[in-house]
């Protein structure tokens, strides 16, 4: 049983069809890729592996346990973990009070704990600093921890998100094309802090990018996705002569 | 047990306060009549009685208005019917002490009525809350509205509480000392919730709902949570509106006074704890500043007060006197 | 409220001696629209605005402060104690057998809503105006990117909201001859929950959910209870938002994730 199985999943609204019968399955600590043109449906997929759309047909299982009709929030607590192509930070509060947000889920102190700041309401929200700052550390952007997360420039925002997620403590995380907008120096940095934390936490990663070069470098097993179906699936090197994969992005001649 | 004697350290501090205040109200007078828990304090000569009403009135529009802080400021539900748990919570101590604890000794008179009320608004909160708070923005904010309004309308035709007529003679327990104890009790409450993993949550739904449900964060459980707190403090701020003015109409909680209540919340700054202190203490102060003004035209120039604030901030400052800020001693750090 | 006022005054003060008579209906009439139009215009130039570009809330609760504002602001100016609408019309009772007697008034006011209707109706589907009001309602930017003059639209949107409310004011006053500054607020409210109950952006949406409430209020009213009258209005607003928010005849939009 495979950790992620993902099994003739369709997506339909009204006439048209986001996913078509789209079969896959992630083996456990691997990092995968997710390719296409735009439009192909792969935010559409992070949608429904996160329960913002339930599938019109097919299942989509965590661990032998089905996810379909779940709540987002609900599968956000058996950690999958993910971020966002148009980032969604909560740019009001701090840096670190973001990455902060995720630990609510498993914080156990009571109303009543928070009223009277019992010793267990301190220790806990201890706690959850710490390990925030420690994901912050993670992603370079520690030092930035008091700022408004608005504030940030575009790159470190990226960074954010990742750390944000990182706080689910996930099993799988979700990176909705993480290194878009961001100038080759940070790609090349991003792809390396990727690289090690998918290692470090022998977690899975699931990654949606248009940058290739990010892509082929680090994705052990890479998915092409074309007008809502799967065309194709392997390595790098596989997936780069593959015809039907050429056609999608350059035409066909 | 050092945290657990800090927090009961504050409230034994502030006790204190409100013992010095009444003594003090009361020209100095040590007699039982005059501290917190037997009589409503006396006022011999020190304020004019005017003047202590307008204090203790002060104290229950922050309280109302920190309450609607929590609701509309912090989880960013925009709703227009508080009046209406303000209302339930009134008439419910009312009902409480004047039917069933008539002769009780005041501080019995107090807790139960106030517990009662807050209870009884928090389940209502409860109910309305679970069918509503799936609404978004705008709509919410209607729905709200119809609530208050059928709450009000429900009531003035019990005629148990005096219906059309108004409910008289209730128990006047309330000063200004107990005023300012349970007001600063609530903002400390609201700020401690507001500093913790449930603020944070509220916070979060706020910015960006999608967001926070994909960080694992429940947002009907955590807006029913607000709603329901928000209530319970309404109701209890209703209690001591009732147990201070001694007579109830159903006019007081109309649609308009939810709207009294959101101005201070705008006045002052939508998203700070503050901002609710300050929109309070504005629009409880000014309208009486003008009264001269009020006397001479003979209308009540109250709402237009209100009306005009609220548009000028509006259009001048949208984001409040205060905006986000915090005063030192209420922000988080 | 403002319509009948106006309207009130221009009675009043400006044609004392008018019989009534249909003439004299529809000046006052053209006269209530043209004072709500040039107070509505006001209104959008100071108050609205200035905000254009605001979330929404901000607009919601700046629009109630006006709307208070108006109310109470007419309290000052007209005083707060309710006033005689003189008949503009002369009245007769039309007896339709059967024990339904109608009154000449309650007709002209169903045939004059009805025609006002249809103008609207027109106006904001078949003219090239009411193409550039729907394009704005869409989405301003865009509206100003192809060129349409939001400015002038949204003028002119407001001249005819307003003095269709002021139009409305009038025959208030004729339905009910006592008014006084706070008439509007109930009514205003139950104009949006009709708008609501049939669907926003619908104008037959709104007409049918007008229709519907009113109707309905008036059987509750007769049947049950005339206290709990108003309480029927909000509990129809609060099963419209919580069953079927776009209304009877509105459609959903769906939000890109």
């Amino acid at each position: 049983m495979a950790f992620l199985e993902v099994e003739n999943m369709s997506l339909e609204f009204g006439g048209v069809k986001a996913c078509q019968n789209v079969n896959f399955s992630l083996e456990p600590g691997i990092l995968y890729g997710l390719i296409g043109p735009n439009g192909a449906g792969k935010s559409t997929i992070f949608n429904v592996l996160t329960g913002i759309y339930a599938p019109t047909r097919g299942d989509v299982r965590l661990g032998g346990e089905s996810l379909v009709g779940k709540k987002p929030f609900e599968i956000a607590q058996k950690g999958i973990g993910r971020t966002f192509q148009n980032i969604r930070l909560f740019k009001e509060l701090t840096v670190l009070e973001n990455v902060m947000t995720s630990f609510y889920s498993s914080s156990h102190t009571t109303l009543a704990d928070m009223v009277f700041q019992t010793k267990k309401f301190s220790s806990e929200e201890d706690e959850i600093r710490v390990k925030s700052l420690e994901l912050l550390d993670v992603m370079g952007i520690k030092d930035l921890s008091d700022v408004p997360a608005g504030g940030l420039p575009y790159g470190k925002q990226r960074k954010l998100e990742i750390a944000r997620a990182l706080g689910l403590n996930p099993k799988l995380l979700l990176l909705d094309e993480p290194a878009a907008g961001l100038n080759p120096a940070e790609t090349r940095e991003l792809t390396n802090l990727i690289r090690d934390i998918q290692k470090a936490r022998n977690i899975t990663v699931l990654l949606i990018e248009h940058d290739m070069g990010l892509v082929m470098n680090i994705c052990e097993k890479i998915y092409v996705l074309v007008q809502g179906q799967l065309v194709c699936e392997g390595v790098a090197d596989v997936i780069q002569n593959d015809k039907r994969v050429i056609e999608a992005y350059l035409g066909v001649d | 047990m050092k945290k657990i004697n800090s927090t009961l350290l504050l409230i034994l501090m502030f006790l204190g306060g409100a013992l010095i205040i009444n003594f003090v109200m009361s020209g100095f007078s040590v007699s039982p009549g005059s501290l917190l828990w037997m009589k409503p304090g006396r006022f011999d000569g020190l304020i004019s009685p005017y003047y202590y009403s307008i204090l203790i009135i002060l104290g229950i529009n922050i309280i109302l208005s920190v309450s609607l802080a929590l609701l509309n400021g912090f989880t960013g539900l925009f709703t227009m019917g508080h009046a209406g748990f303000m209302a339930i919570g009134a008439y419910t101590s009312a009902s409480v002490v004047t039917f069933l604890l008539p002769n009780a000794p005041f501080v019995i008179q107090l807790f139960c009525g106030s517990l009662a009320a807050g209870a009884f608004s928090a389940l209502v909160g409860f109910f309305i809350g679970t069918s509503c708070l799936r609404l978004n923005g705008d709509y919410l904010g209607m729905v709200t509205l119809g609530f208050g309004e059928i709450i009000r309308i429900v009531l003035l035709n019990i005629d148990a509480v005096g219906g059309a007529r108004g409910m008289t003679d209730i128990p006047v327990y309330m000063n200004l000392g107990s005023v300012f104890l349970l007001t600063i009790i609530t903002i400390l409450v609201i700020k401690r919730i507001r500093d913790g993993r449930l603020g944070r949550a509220m916070l979060a739904i706020k910015e960006n709902e999608m967001a926070a449900n994909m960080m694992g964060i429940n947002p009907l459980s955590i807006k029913v949570r607000a709603f329901v707190i928000s209530s319970f403090i309404a109701g209890v701020a209703g209690s001591f509106f009732a147990h201070s003015e001694g007579y109830l109409s159903t006019q007081t909680f109309t649609f308009t006074k939810s709207f009294e209540v959101i101005a201070m919340n705008v006045v002052g700054g939508l998203g700070s704890l503050s901002g609710a202190i300050v929109g309070a203490g504005i629009l409880t102060v000014l309208p009486e500043g003008l009264r001269k003004l009020q006397d001479l035209t003979g209308i009540d120039i109250r709402m237009i007060i209100y009306a005009l604030t609220m548009v000028l901030i509006m259009i001048l400052r949208p984001q409040g006197l205060m905006g986000n800020k915090e005063w030192k001693w209420l922000s988080s750090k | 409220m403002l319509g009948s006022f106006v309207g009130l005054y221009f009675i009043r003060y400006g044609i004392p001696n008018a019989e009534p008579s249909f003439l004299t209906a529809i000046m006052v009439i053209i006269v209530a629209m043209a004072g709500s139009a040039l107070i509505g215009v006001i209104i959008e130039k100071f108050a609205y605005r200035p905000l254009r570009k605001s979330p929404r809330i901000n607009i919601l609760i700046t629009a109630i402060g006006v709307s208070l504002l108006l109310e109470y602001g007419g309290q000052l100016v007209f005083g707060a104690s309710p006033q005689f609408f003189p008949d503009i019309l002369p009245r007769k009772n039309i007896d339709l057998g059967g024990n339904i007697i109608l009154d000449s008034n309650q007709i002209t006011i169903f045939v004059i809503s009805f025609v006002l209707m249809q103008l609207l109706q027109f106006m904001v589907f078949k003219t090239q105006f009411g193409r550039a009001m729907r394009a704005i309602s869409h989405s301003l930017e865009t509206a100003n990117l192809i060129g349409i003059n939001v400015n002038k639209v949204i003028f002119i949107t407001f001249i005819i909201g307003s003095s269709l409310a002021g139009a409305a004011g009038v025959l208030y006053g004729v339905a009910y001859p006592k008014i006084d500054p706070l008439l509007g607020v109930l009514p205003g409210l139950k104009a949006f929950i009709a708008a609501v109950l049939g669907g926003i952006g619908n104008i037959t949406g709104a007409v049918i959910g007008a229709l519907i409430l009113g109707l309905s209020e008036t059987y509750v009213a007769g049947y049950i209870s005339s206290t709990y009258r108003d309480a029927l209005a909000f509990v129809i607003l609060i099963l419209v938002l919580l069953l079927r928010p776009a209304g009877l005849l509105g459609s959903k939009k769906i939000e890109k994730v």
